[in-house]
């Protein structure tokens, strides 16, 4: 009796809310139109994202080719563009099916509910998706997991939650596709609240603003306009940004010792060469204009100069195909070492550099000698590198 | 056969597939989750609820009340209505956009060269503007509406003042009706 009564005084109260919630520009041809922005800038994401995580984890059977040079930058610029693009855009979309949120009787049946349940799936993890990317390129980790294997996997299960959420919708974005054909006035038509046009132009001018006043960080053009962004091209020493300092990796010490040699070692270990820097800048050395393109979206493109990397493997009798195992003096954190596979290793713009802009490499740009190759992400180009290893 | 049964029969099968396409690509998203250890998976699950709880229960319900305190300041004027709500969305949703760089710039980031715009200062120019716009377009939309009211006599000093009652605001603007989604 009493859950029959808090029934009967809920309904009430949530068709008010709905009541409340309702207004003009919150239909289906709103929602559809947004959709259809948000499907896209969804697919273009997920492509994106997960062409940067084979790119970092590399697995074997994939093929990757360092050429063309900005294709990383491209991409990751692209998923970070338009990832804060989808903020505006889920925003407006939450918006305009609001008022289905307190539909009565909330749920019919178990189709109802299960499609209830997908909708909840679906609305979770676009919202948290977005937000822990956001965070992330502003290095916010206020979240209680690791940010990498939790936005891969909900990438797929926004993927797949958006792609059942369409077969589920299919008839209403069918017959809502196209714009409603111009009948004069309808007598239907509500006279108060935020219509179509309106809740458009303002989701517009958001996603707009938004992209314009942060691209700037990955389009150099752009540069004086990303007021939003976390990065500003040209701002850093040697005018590029860093992301982890000498001091955070724990080697102001070891990179600046006069001590310092670097190990290039055979496969298996069969052969050893030992190099000083004066050893390393007397090789041929050979300048490279390659970006350095973070997964965090920031790029910046720059002059570089060192010793290719196959030349340098060639000195323990390694093939310029050879995979690499690349390892730095970095003594905290991640990404101490990296693989460096053969297409990368054999392309003539790898390097191992040890100028920039025709200076001396600054410390927190990895002196006396980093990893440069095209196509690759900021965090595999390790920096203070201490030993080359042949794998294989 | 009708052109639409036909339709529906070749669409039935079209949307289970689909479907079923959607279930298969969340499921890949769930093993690469379980292949994560148990406490981070957690805190995962929590944040989707919050995500969620965050968004119906403070961003929406601040969403419709700025679309109501718009409407009694731009007091039925279509035109000014649009331009306060297109301006404040853009500051929200900039405001949304840098509270992770805020939140880092209060930490201390981690070298200078990560967040050096102020983004305070940019909000606080960028609140603003917006403010200035709202007032100015809401104004010119009272003073028009105020004009014509005045050039149409004694009969359009009945139309309505409030926002809460704008069929005029409706048609000038060329407002879809968009149906309930109910």
């Amino acid at each position: 009796v009493s859950s029959t009564r808090l029934v009967d005084r809920a309904e009430p109260f949530v068709r008010s809310l709905r009541r409340r919630a309702d207004t003009p520009g919150r239909g289906p041809r709103t929602t559809v139109v947004l959709g259809r922005l948000l499907g896209v800038g969804v697919l273009l994401c997920f492509a994106t994202g997960l062409f940067s995580h084979l790119v970092q984890e590399q697995p074997a059977w994939l093929p990757l080719a360092p050429r063309p040079v900005w294709l990383y930058r491209v991409t990751q610029g692209v998923h970070v563009g338009v990832g804060l693009a989808l903020a505006p855009l889920l925003l407006g979309k939450l918006w305009s099916v609001h008022p289905r949120l307190f539909a009565w009787p909330p749920v019919t049946g178990v189709r109802s509910a299960l499609e209830r349940l997908s909708v909840l799936v679906l609305v979770a993890t676009a919202l948290l998706q977005v937000a822990i990317g956001v965070m992330n390129t502003a290095q916010w980790y206020a979240f209680p997991f690791s940010f990498r294997p939790v936005h891969y996997a909900l990438a797929w299960v926004l993927l797949g939650s958006a792609v059942l959420h369409v077969a589920v919708k299919a008839p209403v974005i069918a017959r809502h596709w196209r714009a409603p054909r111009a009948s004069g006035p309808s007598v239907e038509a509500p006279e108060e609240g935020v219509g179509r046009r309106t809740a458009l132009t303002a989701v517009g001018a958001a996603t707009a603003a938004t992209v314009l006043l942060s691209v700037g960080q990955s389009v150099t053009p752009l540069a004086p306009l990303a007021l939003l962004a976390p990065r500003r091209p040209g701002l850093g020493p040697q005018g590029l940004p860093v992301n982890r300092t000498a001091r955070e990796a724990g080697v102001l010490q070891t990179a600046r010792s006069a001590d310092w040699r670097l190990e290039v070692v055979g496969a298996a270990g069969a052969r050893l060469v030992v190099l000083s820097l004066d050893d390393l800048r007397s090789m041929p050395q050979t300048s490279a204009t390659l970006p350095i393109s973070c997964v965090e979206g920031w790029s910046q493109e720059a002059d570089w100069a060192g010793v290719r990397l196959r030349e340098l493997v060639a000195l323990v009798g390694a093939a310029p195909d050879s995979d690499l195992l690349v390892s730095s003096l970095q003594v905290r954190g991640g990404y101490r070492t990296s693989v460096v596979r053969g297409p990368y290793t054999e392309d003539p713009a790898t390097l191992l550099a040890l100028t920039l802009g025709g200076e001396q490499l600054d410390l927190d740009h990895g002196y006396p000698a980093r990893v440069i190759a095209p196509g690759r992400p900021g965090v595999l180009q390790t920096k203070w590198v201490r030993r080359v290893e042949v794998l294989g | 056969m009708s052109r639409r049964r036909r339709t529906a029969r070749v669409a039935a099968p079209a949307r289970a597939l689909t479907g079923a396409l959607g279930v298969a690509l969340a499921l890949v998203g769930v093993l690469a989750a379980r292949g994560s250890a148990g406490g981070p998976l957690l805190g995962a699950l929590l944040w989707l609820l919050a995500a969620v709880v965050l968004h119906d229960a403070v961003v929406a319900p601040a969403l419709v009340a700025s679309g109501r305190v718009l409407e009694v300041l731009c007091a039925g004027s279509a035109a000014a209505f649009r331009v306060s709500v297109a301006a404040l969305s853009v500051v929200a949703v900039m405001t949304l956009v840098v509270v992770p760089g805020l939140a880092v710039r209060a930490e201390g980031p981690r070298n200078p060269t990560v967040h050096p715009n102020d983004y305070a200062a940019v909000l606080a120019v960028a609140w603003t503007a917006a403010a200035v716009v709202v007032l100015l377009a809401c104004a010119a939309g009272r003073l028009t509406r105020r004009r014509s009211a005045g050039g149409r006599g004694e009969r359009s000093s009945c139309a309505p003042r409030s926002g809460r009652s704008r069929g005029a605001r409706g048609a000038a603007a060329g407002e879809g009706p968009g149906p309930s989604t109910s």
